[in-house]
């Protein structure tokens, strides 16, 4: 077999291993529940999420407890599609971009300000508080309800964020723990989310992401959703 | 010589559990909040129900072609963005005020909205192109 043969060969052979390989990198799957404490009673919600990087394309299938595909991509434009009325909801707005989405922070390693300069932020203070590093956002003068954001961070992950009100009270607290290291990014597992209403009154908010997957997606078509051509517009 | 060593021990563990008390104000405990959700009952509300069903597009739950379990849905995981109220019909700068404002005032007004859809559930028609910014006003 002569040189060329041999290089066509491995062309043929090597270029879609190269190709599988990049796949692997650019899809990630995560598991999420999450459950809602208000008012004595629980709420729980259950989806998958289906993140293409290379596209920026979130697709999540909520399966509990109703049924549903959320679409989004960078561009902001977001689709609903619910198969059981076999109908679509279409919103496009900047805001909805995948961009803004926490998942997407972390897989692409941008958690280092979760998006507050984006959001026009500015960065007014870091100290070091017992090996971790607490650093203060000061809110642009748009949101007028809130004053500054307190992200603390621990190895360069944020561990904690504090919302704190014009008039001197907390709005929120959100937690990120259970970090877990994964080839090419990092995700806290659980999320707990804390929301005052008022003095007495409290919300809790507990995220926990499970079978995180980057590169083993048997007989998986969530990357690929399409929403049926007959699914009915709801305006 | 021992009243040294054992001064430095309770030195060190006062100055180990200051760490651990200050640090501790950055981490949950999730212990108390898996507690928590443990002992809450699961909310007996229309949406947990009555999404599944088959009698969703011919109860009282529609106004104005307007389905309150969809509001809900919407509201629950993209609140933050009005998109319930874009849904029910608002004004354009109804929407872009819950972003300006982190999410409806950081979050919080999305889950008032959530509460507000649920307990009015049957009827969600005082809703329904809803200008103002808190709905339930």
């Amino acid at each position: 077999m002569d040189k060329t043969k041999v290089l066509v060969v491995f062309l043929i052979f090597f270029i879609p291993q190269l190709r599988l390989i990049s796949q692997g990198k650019d899809l990630v799957s995560v598991s999420q529940e999450t459950q809602v404490l208000s008012k004595g009673s629980k709420s729980i919600f259950k989806c998958d999420i289906y993140y293409n990087k290379e596209k920026d394309v979130i697709v999540t299938h909520h399966y509990y407890p109703a049924e549903f595909v959320k679409m989004s991509n960078r561009f902001g434009e977001l689709k609903i599609y619910f198969p059981r009325t076999n109908t679509v909801t279409i919103q496009q707005n900047q805001s909805l971009s995948t961009t803004n989405e926490l998942l997407y922070y972390f897989i692409n390693n941008k958690q280092s300000d979760l998006g507050l300069s984006k959001e026009g932020f500015k960065l007014t203070g870091s100290t070091r508080e017992e090996g971790l590093m607490v650093t203060i956002w000061q809110a642009p003068v748009s949101i007028k309800v809130i004053d500054h954001i307190k992200i603390v961070f621990n190895d360069m992950q944020p561990v904690y964020a504090e919302y704190m009100g014009v008039d001197g009270t907390i709005k929120k607290k959100i937690y990120y723990s259970r970090y877990t290291d994964y080839k090419f990014f990092t995700i806290p597992l659980r999320i707990t989310e804390i929301s005052f209403e008022s003095k007495s009154d409290s919300t809790i908010r507990l995220s926990v992401f499970s079978n995180v997957r980057t590169n083993d997606f048997p007989d998986n078509n969530y990357f690929n959703f399409k929403i049926p051509d007959d699914a009915k517009i709801s305006k | 010589m021992k009243k040294i060593i054992f001064l430095s021990l309770v030195f060190a563990l006062t100055a180990m559990f200051c760490n651990n008390a200050k640090a501790s104000g950055y981490t949950a405990d999730d212990r108390l909040v898996d507690e928590m959700f443990a002992k809450a009952p699961e909310a007996v509300n229309p949406f947990l129900t009555d999404f599944t069903s088959s009698a969703i597009s011919t109860t009282a739950m529609a106004s104005g072609s307007k389905d309150a379990a969809v509001a809900l849905i919407l509201d629950f995981f993209l609140g933050g963005f009005g998109i319930h109220r874009f849904y029910l019909g608002t004004e354009v700068m109804t929407g872009i005020g819950y972003i300006l404002t982190c999410g409806g005032i950081f979050g919080i007004v999305p889950i008032v909205d959530f509460i507000e859809l649920i307990i009015n559930y049957n009827d969600i028609s005082r809703y329904v192109n809803n200008p103002k910014f808190f709905m339930w006003n």
